[in-house]
């Protein structure tokens, strides 16, 4: 196992699901107050976390801070973490990208002009869908919730998926995506609601689609 | 938009009730782009609107391969310090309690475990973390952990001192368990929802590789259950849930349907 498509969740259905298992049953642990447990999902999680912030931070010490803030909020919430529901990396990897978030917002609110176009330390996100689509090969290692998801991303129009994944990947504000795709900020607005919608529309279609109607 | 909105009587309802709008903020605010006064309020109703908060866990899932696409990197150590740092002093006296007691008894240890036995009669000190429900008719993914109470965490070291046992059981998902470490170093083990009928409720048993099984209680909504000193959880024991009688067994073993079971894994 290797590449950037492993990751946390390993590379099959099965490496997935083991994986997100164990994730569980560190959370519960980490409710519990095991400090243990708590060492144990860092070592696991912190190196995806870290990414997720460096590319949305401006800094490398602003991530640092920011993975401190989302672990220390993981120890304070991981009790009220859903277990039927959600999934364990994605919640944490989103406790990270809020904060990562609010802090570049807060910057640009007070006018802050460091905020670069590429992020520091990080695999830039790139302008061009292409760069972060995974390959052909890859494909075959990809669970089927990720061919899922790049079949419906690929139905978009490729500035649109990239809009998706600057606001998603990169925390860029609107204002942000549209400077970097040559486009108005209200213009992105419309790209990406719309694009979320055909988004759920084409991953509920997915789900739905191939039990048919009743005949 | 396609015509599928005027059949969807064969697709089934996943709005749960949330507006068009609602589905927009609850997107846009997993995505992340929500900006300003719109994304306090999505942030709000994470947190107080259940149907708003599961729509955004479910763009959470849609979206999480794109994860694949950040690479990883490792945070510098000082960041774990700081991590331990803030969550305060309170755990690591907690920490410190239990050392000294873990310090003064003796060692004997069950294979491929690290379990520090108890003074006779004492409670084994295990801790039990269970998310707990039933196969058959209740579908879904149930974890049981069960976790050394050694907390000898070396300083500075993020790795677990402590194996941690696993077990995953088909069952419905069931709201988490808690684990209590009381002042006198017994463990309980608090078990969710299990959705029991009327005529039966739901026992739960060790079943040690090639031994019998020793029940672990009845775990009720909500119910702490203390873990027997003659448990001894280990990797490749068994963890099943029966349905039983009220009160449980009669006879000291499952005499009711296994509805969930697994093995446990040391993590």
């Amino acid at each position: 196992m290797g590449g950037r498509l492993t990751s946390m969740h390993g590379a099959g259905v099965e490496g997935q699901g083991r994986g997100q298992d164990e994730l569980r049953a560190l959370l519960v642990a980490v409710a519990a107050r095991d400090r243990a447990a708590f060492a144990s999902l860092y070592e696991r999680t912190s190196a995806k976390l870290m990414g997720v912030a460096l590319r949305i931070c401006p800094t490398r010490a602003e991530a640092e801070e920011v993975v401190q803030v989302a672990y220390v909020k993981v120890w304070r919430s991981a009790g009220s973490f859903e277990h039927g529901r959600a999934s364990p990396i994605a919640w944490m990897a989103a406790i990270a990208r809020n904060a990562a978030i609010d802090r570049r917002r807060a910057e640009t609110a007070r006018g802050g002009d460091h905020v670069p176009l590429e992020p520091s330390g990080a695999v830039p996100g790139g302008v061009e869908v292409a760069h972060d689509a995974p390959s052909p090969e890859d494909a075959a290692v990809l669970s089927s919730e990720a061919r899922r998801l790049h079949a419906c991303i690929g139905e978009l129009d490729a500035r649109h998926a990239a809009a998706i994944r600057h606001a998603h990947l990169d925390g860029l504000a609107y204002a942000e995506i549209g400077a970097r795709l040559g486009a108005p900020e209200n213009t992105i607005k419309t790209w990406v609601r719309r694009s979320l919608m055909r988004l759920r529309e084409c991953m509920n279609r997915d789900r739905n689609g191939t039990e048919g109607g009743d005949a | 938009m396609t015509d599928d909105r005027a059949s969807d009587d064969r697709v089934p309802d996943d709005r749960a009730g949330l507006t068009d709008d609602d589905l927009a903020a609850a997107a846009e605010y997993a995505l992340g782009a929500s900006e300003g006064a719109e994304r306090a309020r999505a942030a709000h109703r994470v947190a107080h609107d259940a149907p708003f908060r599961h729509e955004v866990e479910a763009w959470h899932a849609w979206l999480e391969p794109l994860l694949d696409e950040v690479a990883d990197e490792a945070p510098p150590a000082h960041v774990w310090r700081g991590v331990e740092a803030e969550i305060g002093r309170a755990d690591a006296q907690a920490s410190e309690r239990g050392r000294a007691r873990s310090a003064e008894r003796p060692g004997r240890r069950a294979s491929g475990t690290r379990a520090v036995p108890t003074p006779a009669g004492a409670m084994a000190p295990w801790r039990a973390l269970a998310l707990m429900g039933l196969g058959g008719a209740f579908a879904g993914l149930v974890l049981v952990a069960l976790v050394e109470s050694d907390l000898l965490v070396a300083p500075g070291a993020p790795t677990p001192s402590a194996p941690t046992l696993v077990a995953t059981l088909t069952a419905d998902g069931a709201s988490p368990a808690l684990a209590r470490l009381d002042e006198s170093g017994a463990i309980t083990v608090r078990i969710g929802t299990l959705g029991e009928g009327p005529d039966t409720v739901p026992q739960l048993w060790l079943i040690p590789e090639g031994g019998a099984p020793v029940s672990l209680g009845l775990p009720g909504e909500g119910d702490a259950l203390a873990l027997p000193a003659d448990a001894t959880p280990a990797a490749g024991a068994t963890l099943a849930v029966s349905l039983e009688p009220p009160g449980g067994s009669p006879t000291g073993a499952p005499t009711g349907p296994v509805v969930a079971t697994g093995t446990l894994i040391e993590l």
